[in-house]
């Protein structure tokens, strides 16, 4: 018995890719909802040291730096206990013995007064240059500041404190703003990168 | 192809007439087979291949990005994170929101926030202290957690806080978070923040 051969329809009827297309279309707006355009990253802090001026460890050799940037209303006070970075700074040095010409200096005024409404960042990091250049192993910052100091600031701090540029001093926030980072052996050189939070209680 | 009858006995055209006839017929003929082949027959549609090409890829690629990012900040007018020139992404890890309204962990909001202050109810009762107990708790309960998934994995709790912040919260109510994370445990902070911001830029 012959066998009836199949018929064969030649004509491949095209996918219909309308349903598919319709879950798409939808859920592309779904994702762009859902995901943030903004590119998030983070700033490293350590845990907070509560109550200032922490003591040195009496097993090393040579006393640590504790260098401490206070951000004021009207400015930055640099202090360290275990340095006087008055000299470094340009300023008058403080004797240590007496704590009245400590607590003259401390209502001075700030070390960095801001500059109309900004903080004067240029100035700030020109400092941290030249603190650094003096203590080269040290990368702990002590950071505090008054208590109505909005976080932007903190952070704004933070970034100036961090990296080490090309120039070790600028004259103008232009330059300083257009300025990139020094590498050393492929890598950022940092400046003060370990910031320990701290507050007077 | 068509014909053209000749009827001789009813047209009572000449021969001349007819053959001009015939060759106009043709010659529309000729158009309208021209016209069909032209035009596919049957229902028109629209080729939507390489729309769907282009659908499938965007799709695909929203949502590499969505898996790839493991901090999600919901932006609003209550939470505005600060600019950095930081180039360190996020990893991670158990995470705090202080917006302008409120303390949120784990997508539940835990204290509520006014003027830049939690109400020292919450504080009990010392408008001073640091310590901001109902965030201890839930922090707590988190840091828990996270511990119990570290030993699951065999690995140790790294006792890691992002803290997303509003970029006008006070020092001291950051201060206070911060403390209330270490009474919890956790002992080392990332602040997140917006990337590829201008040195000095406010």
């Amino acid at each position: 018995m012959a066998r009836k051969k199949k018929a064969f329809n030649d004509k491949i009827e095209d996918l219909n890719l309308v349903p598919i297309m319709n879950l798409v279309v939808c859920l592309i707006p779904m994702v762009l909802l859902g995901m943030s355009l903004v590119k998030i990253g983070v700033v490293n802090v350590n845990a907070p040291k509560f109550g200032m001026g922490a003591a040195a460890p009496e097993d090393t050799d040579e006393k640590p730096l504790n260098l401490t940037i206070a951000i004021a209303a009207d400015g930055y006070r640099l202090t360290a206990s275990g340095a006087d970075i008055n000299s470094i700074m340009g300023l008058p040095p403080l004797d240590p013995t007496d704590p009245a010409a400590a607590a003259a200096a401390a209502a001075a005024g700030p070390t960095i007064p801001k500059k109309g409404e900004l903080y004067d960042y240029v100035d700030l990091y020109n400092k941290l240059v030249a603190i650094k250049k003096q203590f080269p192993n040290e990368s702990i910052v002590n950071m505090t500041a008054e208590r109505d100091t909005h976080f932007m600031y903190l952070i704004g701090t933070m970034d100036v404190m961090r990296v080490h540029l090309e120039a070790e001093t600028y004259d103008d926030l232009d330059s300083f703003k257009a300025a990139t980072p020094k590498y050393e052996d492929n890598q950022v050189a940092l400046l003060w990168p370990d910031v320990v939070f701290a507050v007077a209680q | 192809m068509s014909h053209i009858k000749v009827k001789k006995d009813d047209s009572g055209k000449s021969r001349e007439e007819l053959i001009s006839d015939w060759v106009h017929a043709q010659a529309q003929q000729h158009r309208k087979d021209r016209k069909a082949r032209r035009l596919p027959s049957g229902d028109a549609s629209v080729t939507i291949n390489s729309l769907m090409d282009a659908m499938t890829i965007i799709l695909v690629f929203l949502l590499m990005n969505y898996s790839v990012d493991p901090l999600r900040v919901d932006s609003g007018d209550d939470l505005q994170i600060p600019d950095s020139t930081t180039d360190i992404s996020p990893k991670a890890s158990a995470s705090c929101t202080i917006s302008a309204r409120g303390i949120v962990v784990n997508d539940k909001m835990v204290v509520a926030v006014k003027d830049g202050k939690v109400d020292k109810v919450h504080k009990q009762g010392d408008e001073d202290s640091l310590n901001i107990q109902p965030l201890f708790e839930a922090l707590n309960e988190e840091a828990g957690r996270q511990k119990n998934m570290a030993q699951l994995a065999g690995g140790k709790f790294d006792g890691v806080l992002t803290v997303i912040a509003h970029k006008t919260t006070p020092y001291r109510l950051l201060t206070e978070v911060l403390y209330t994370a270490g009474q919890a445990e956790f002992q080392k902070y990332k602040f997140a923040v917006k990337k590829g911001a201008q040195r000095a830029s406010f």
